[in-house]
């Protein structure tokens, strides 16, 4: 019997916890799904569901009147001998146990929530909070810790969300084809790895057109080599990438005033104008 | 294989697009005024940005 209420009791306290954390997490951020040994998965669910459990124990710690009663439970579910013997202050003892136990319950999940906002809050303006040396050296490093190398280098992560970038890729595939757009989703297999990246406003380079314009001695910017691919997404699997290419891009408008305001600190007063590469039209 | 993210993450911020540029700017900074000087514009070829006479 003791047993089943330990069980219960570990489910309650560790096992949803963790569950439910893992799942919060999971939705703003890949975490390493493997090099974590069995002590390490150990040690990140005790620190998981132990600070929500020791906020709620200090919470509760100067009710002594329910010691008393936890003593008369355990015993009760320990000893038979004990039950038969205190039936009337076991049953009673239960009921001020569970009565007790709703309120430590609601607490415990009341912390489990603020830990997991904090920690969302954290993940999301990672970029920001680690430019901190406080911020850096002790969350930012145990975030980084537990962050699938992937999430840096396919996702803004890394920089303040407020910059809003963008991740541009140059993704050359084992055909030889080179692919340009904006990492829209990056995919995960089982173990962590990497199975395929999904482009929006993708351009296929055209190196036979390249070649045959260089034999025929015309010249062309290589901007007009990329052809834009029909279709919203490009979906390339990791299987046939064989180099990635990335930048983290600013929006035009801020990139646009990065620049002026180095021309303006080199002395130069002059006109700005970008000029994005123009692409040929789609393919038929 | 294990990446050490935080050297990594240090690596990624160091070298973004922007302060690539913001470099070349400071190395073309004579090439650029003299193309101004002379009236003409100067085109930064990576990046496609084009600076003019601001006159």
């Amino acid at each position: 019997m003791i047993a089943l209420a330990a069980s219960a009791l570990l489910g309650l306290y560790v096992l949803v916890p963790v569950y439910l954390f893992e799942r919060a997490a999971q939705s703003f951020i890949r975490l390493k799904r493997h090099q974590r040994t069995r002590i390490e998965e150990f040690g990140a669910g005790i620190l998981v569901s132990g600070i929500p459990f020791v906020a709620t124990c200090l919470l509760f710690w100067n009710r002594q009147n329910a010691w008393a009663d936890y003593k008369i439970v355990v015993n009760g579910l320990y000893s038979e001998r004990y039950f038969d013997a205190h039936t009337d202050a076991f049953w009673n003892s239960l009921k001020a146990v569970f009565h007790h136990q709703e309120w430590f319950f609601l607490w415990n999940y009341l912390f489990l929530i603020t830990e997991i906002a904090i920690v969302v809050l954290c993940v999301r303006q990672f970029g920001r909070l680690n430019q901190y040396a406080i911020f850096k050296n002790t969350v930012g490093k145990f975030l980084l810790k537990r962050v699938s190398e992937w999430e840096p280098l396919l996702t803004p992560f890394v920089f303040p969300p407020s910059e809003k970038r963008r991740v541009e890729v140059d993704v050359m595939v084992i055909d030889g084809k080179l692919y340009r757009g904006t990492v829209q989703e990056h995919f995960l297999g089982k173990d962590g790895e990497l199975s395929g990246l999904l482009l929006k406003d993708a351009s296929r380079f055209q190196y036979s057109k390249l070649e045959a314009d260089r034999e025929a001695k015309k010249h062309k910017d290589l901007p007009e080599y990329w052809k834009k691919i029909p279709g919203s997404n490009l979906y390339v699997s990791f299987e046939k990438i064989v180099t990635l290419n990335l930048r983290y891009e600013l929006p035009d408008d801020d990139l646009f005033e990065r620049v002026r305001e180095k021309l303006r600190q080199l002395g130069i007063r002059a006109k700005l104008t970008i000029e994005r590469p123009r692409r040929t039209r789609s393919e038929e | 294989m294990t990446v050490d993210l935080e050297r990594l993450a240090d690596a990624l911020k160091r070298d973004t697009p922007e302060k690539i540029i913001e470099q070349e700017l400071e190395a073309k900074k004579q090439e650029i005024a003299q193309a101004l000087r002379e009236g003409r514009e100067y085109v930064l070829d990576s990046q496609a940005l084009i600076i003019k006479n601001a006159s």
